[in-house]
């Protein structure tokens, strides 16, 4: 499951985000700040916005810090989380 | 959860100073009224006021570690940010001398042999206040600037002739559950490395903080000095980098109209007290080995610092902290915004959602080692009051960083 939103990560950020970088250079481990995929403060507002809309889920305050934006493996482990989370509250 | 975050062992073994480093040289006998200081960070806030006190409070002649190649640009560079805080006085030209160097990080500043040993023989003493005060970054990225740069630092105090360290740390070493629960917090307790010490500024300043202690230890004479979030002077307010995490948020509070209800005390200390009792301190003679802690006696509630901003004028409706950082995302993301106010908010939001230290639970601290040695001096620290908030409001609002009242919201 987290591999699966890992790539559907990689895809967002390749064609939804203005950075430059192709697919093959967004992978999971890499920051996404700074060195490494280069997002600014508006592209990671516009990440959390897009990963929200994507994913059906509601960023709240034990997910808005920083260790959560690390890298796509970061975030796609919070995805998962509150998936699950939202699964237990529905069922 | 970083990608290549170095584990608690490497950052342990980062803090011992490396063995070909040692201070066997005959210690310079000016170092308490020294005729050459070396300074570090001149370029950077507390830098500029570290300057300006070397030239008011001694007769030193002041050589400043500048990034860059040419001596003239650096030169200019220096004037023209004492300037910027209304401190140059041309009088001071004669006395400062810029040093421009690759990069404080590289071995020898990137000098050569030649022009290293000559600066290493003339200096008496070394104010080291250069770093990065990236919260954002993790430890990796800062510690070229703040570790290996220390580093540096150490290996020229030792070069040719011994010459003390008056090292700029900060509390934040000691933010951490290692230290949550002392009784009380003195400058003679040793910050332990505790994995709850947040991001990479934390960490890098905390390997730094011991690697100069542990110099300390092989016989360097050292002071640390390990303030609290630094502000503007009392007097004028005037702060050129305002990318810390206080005046991002009273900002973004001023132009939502929003502010969180939080239930902490703000601590900060005016960056003029802070250098003026470095250099008191470091010109006293039984300052070495020791540490001082710089924070507020008295530090303002949160809520009572919004009503403060309210009697300037501003309008902030309360939220809880949650709801207040969702509408700032909101704001972020939101199209109807501009491009730059969508910055701002943007830039803000990473801010509060970075390592930071302001809602932290800091245990009981003392000062005790400062106090003593700055009775009688007259150094003393401001109320943080609504007095001191419009000062910072005022200057605010003339550089631009926040609109008036009128206009907010």
């Amino acid at each position: 499951m987290i591999d699966d939103t890992i790539e559907q990560l990689r895809r967002l950020v390749a064609e939804r985000l203005d950075i430059n970088r192709t697919l093959e250079e967004i992978t999971a481990d890499a920051p996404l700040l700074g060195d490494g995929l280069g997002l600014d403060s508006l592209a990671i507002v516009e990440l959390i916005s897009l990963t929200e809309e994507c994913f059906d889920v509601e960023f709240g305050e034990d997910e808005l810090n920083m260790d959560s934006f690390a890298s796509l493996k970061a975030l796609a482990s919070v995805v998962v989380a509150l998936r699950h989370r939202e699964e237990l509250a529905i069922a | 959860m970083t990608s290549h975050q170095p584990t608690q062992a490497q950052i342990v073994a980062d803090s011992h100073l490396p063995p070909e480093i040692t201070f066997t040289k005959p210690l310079s006998p000016y170092c308490h009224t020294p005729r050459a200081a070396c300074l570090t960070g001149a370029t950077g806030f507390l830098g500029g006021y570290l300057l300006h006190e070397l030239m008011t409070r001694t007769q030193a002649d002041a050589y400043c570690l500048v990034r860059g190649s040419d001596v003239n640009e650096a030169e200019t560079r220096l004037i023209a940010h004492l300037s910027n805080y209304g401190l140059w006085n041309e009088a001071y030209r004669p006395r400062i001398h810029a040093v421009p160097v690759h990069d404080l990080a590289d071995p020898q500043f990137g000098m050569d042999d030649a022009a290293y040993r000559e600066l290493a023989a003339k200096l008496d003493v070394i104010y080291h206040s250069a770093g990065s005060l990236n919260m954002a970054f993790p430890y990796d990225r800062l510690k070229r600037t703040n570790v290996t740069g220390t580093l540096e630092v150490l290996r020229l105090a030792g070069a040719e002739v011994t010459k003390p360290v008056h090292f700029l740390s900060s509390m934040v070493v000691f933010f951490t559950d290692a230290h949550l629960d002392d009784t009380l917090l003195t400058e003679a307790d040793a910050p332990r490395f505790h994995e709850t010490l947040k991001g990479g500024y934390g960490r890098s300043k905390w390997v730094a903080d011991r690697l100069v202690a542990d110099a300390g230890a092989h016989g360097l004479p050292v002071t640390i000095h390990r303030p609290v979030r630094v502000m503007g002077t009392a007097a004028t307010g005037a702060m050129i980098d305002l990318s810390d995490i206080l005046p991002l948020m009273l900002k973004a509070c001023v132009m939502m109209g929003q502010c969180p209800e939080l239930d902490v005390r703000v601590t900060m200390v005016p960056v003029d007290y802070v250098t003026s009792a470095m250099v008191h301190m470091a010109g006293s003679a039984d300052g070495f080995g020791r540490a001082f802690h710089y924070f507020h006696p008295n530090p303002a509630p949160w809520n009572d610092m919004m009503a403060m901003i309210r009697q300037i004028g501003y309008t902030l409706e309360p939220l809880s902290l949650e709801n207040w950082k969702r509408a700032l995302k909101k704001r972020a993301a939101s199209k109807t915004e501009t491009k730059e106010r969508r910055e701002f908010f943007s830039n803000a939001f990473l801010a509060v959602i970075s390592p930071h230290f302001l809602f932290y639970r800091r245990p009981p601290m003392d000062a005790g080692h400062l106090e003593q040695g700055l009775a009688g001096t007259g150094i003393v620290y401001p109320e943080i009051d609504a007095a001191l908030m419009r000062t910072y409001f005022t200057y605010w609002q003339q550089v631009g960083f926040v609109p008036a009242p009128a206009e907010a919201g």
